[in-house]
């Protein structure tokens, strides 16, 4: 019996839960990738003035950012949210549509995550060369969204 | 684990409780009597000269300990739980109802990649009605003792509502979001086993352990569950319950058959 109570409390020990935060594969950005329109195998490295989006009043990245690949926010206010990156001359734009699909607890310790889901680009008069969606699916597993090549 | 400690100790009281009271039950409950030696062919041939007794000899009332337990731990998780049994022979049928009400809440700050710290908190509550019906099967031969070991299936059906208000800054500045799930409905099956004793002729202890199975949740929208009455967390499709239960036998016939045998 002793021995039957013991493995039980081993068992319970064993089924406790981690409560990591950074397990939840649900993030609430979308993962946008720069290359080069004419070498388009590398990333292109790329240096804005200014990106933001027309739902918030801070601004993402500036000059002194130099990347190739950027997390935009979405907002779950809406299902859909455009884009800016700025240079001195062009004003280049993206507008993202999405499902807002709900708000969960991932766990009581952690903050609750929006989950974004089916995402689409709006390409009706971008000023880029191209641009592919290339996974819809939002979530820690899908390395990138959108590639733009320019 | 603070969750499991009285699952522990409530599990370790009733098997101590089985383990004093086994070796008469089973000798009694097979016919044998008086512990003396027989093969288990022979135990299942005097089993079946043994008449069988489909009349009802009491209904059961039951309280499920657990919720109460819970709610001494954690003040944030209110419930209780009820369950009415009755006997046929060696089989049960149970209906098992009862509420929950559970509240959780956080803030903290969050720290990002540039070093810069934010806020965030949420209030999140859940509460709704549950019942579960279905058979179950004692595997002791009804006897003197009353004792049995079941297995059963149950069919569970959960009603709530939950509400969360979440104030948080995810990058469009300090907001409040505050999202419900008015009328949302739970489904499941739970495949159960459970051990119980007579403490006095009518005072009944037992325990039951529940697989649940299936689970099905419609009427939720833009926010997802986290607590289900009845059946635990949302995102788990396979869940473990435990139900510790003191229970009342009320006798039909006093005069005939043996003591109440129940889960």
């Amino acid at each position: 019996m002793r021995t039957w109570f013991f493995l039980l409390v081993i068992a319970a020990f064993a089924c406790n839960e981690i409560n990591e935060c950074d397990l939840d594969p649900d993030v609430g950005y979308a993962v946008v990738v720069f290359y080069d329109y004419h070498s388009p195998s590398t990333p292109k490295q790329t240096n804005w003035n200014l990106v933001y989006n027309d739902q918030s009043s801070y601004y993402y990245y500036n000059l002194e950012d130099t990347s190739s690949v950027f997390g935009l926010l979405l907002t779950p206010e809406d299902s859909i949210l455009t884009y800016y990156w700025e240079t001195d001359s062009v004003t280049y734009d993206l507008t993202f549509k999405y499902n807002v699909e709900a708000l969960k607890i991932y766990y009581p310790e952690c903050e609750p995550t929006f989950e974004f889901n089916n995402l689409r680009v709006d390409t009706t008069g971008i000023l880029f060369d191209s641009v592919a969606v290339v996974s819809g699916f939002i979530n820690k597993n899908v390395p990138v969204n959108v590639e733009v090549y320019f | 684990m603070w969750k499991y400690t009285f699952s522990l100790i409530a599990l370790g009281c009733v098997l101590t409780t089985y383990a004093q009271q086994l070796p008469g039950q089973f000798n009694m409950g097979s016919g044998g009597g008086g512990g003396e030696a027989i093969t288990m062919k022979e135990m299942r041939a005097l089993r079946q000269q043994l008449p069988k007794d489909w009349s009802i000899k009491y209904v059961k009332l039951s309280y499920d300990i657990m919720p109460t337990g819970r709610q001494i731990l954690f003040p944030d998780q209110k419930g209780m739980e009820f369950q009415l049994s009755t006997q046929f022979y060696q089989y049960f049928i149970m209906v098992e109802g009862g509420f929950q009400n559970i509240t959780r809440n956080h803030s903290d700050s969050v720290y990002d990649a540039s070093n810069s710290g934010r806020y965030y908190s949420y209030d999140y509550n859940s509460s709704g009605a549950f019942t579960r019906i279905g058979p179950e099967a004692n595997l002791i031969k009804p006897n003197e003792l009353g004792g049995s070991f079941t297995f059963g299936l149950k069919y569970a059906h959960s009603w709530f509502q939950d509400k969360i208000d979440y104030n948080g800054d995810i990058g469009f500045g300090q907001n409040d979001y505050i999202l419900e799930n008015r009328k949302a409905q739970a489904s499941w099956l739970e495949a159960t086993t459970g051990l119980n004793l007579p403490i006095t002729k009518n005072l009944h202890m037992g325990y039951t352990v529940r697989l649940k199975l299936f689970k099905k949740v419609k009427g939720t929208d833009s926010l997802q569950p986290f607590d289900i009455p009845g059946y635990g967390r949302f995102e788990k499709n396979v869940a473990l319950g435990f139900s510790y239960y003191i229970g009342w036998a009320i006798p039909f016939n006093k005069d005939k058959g043996a003591a109440p045998s129940t889960p």
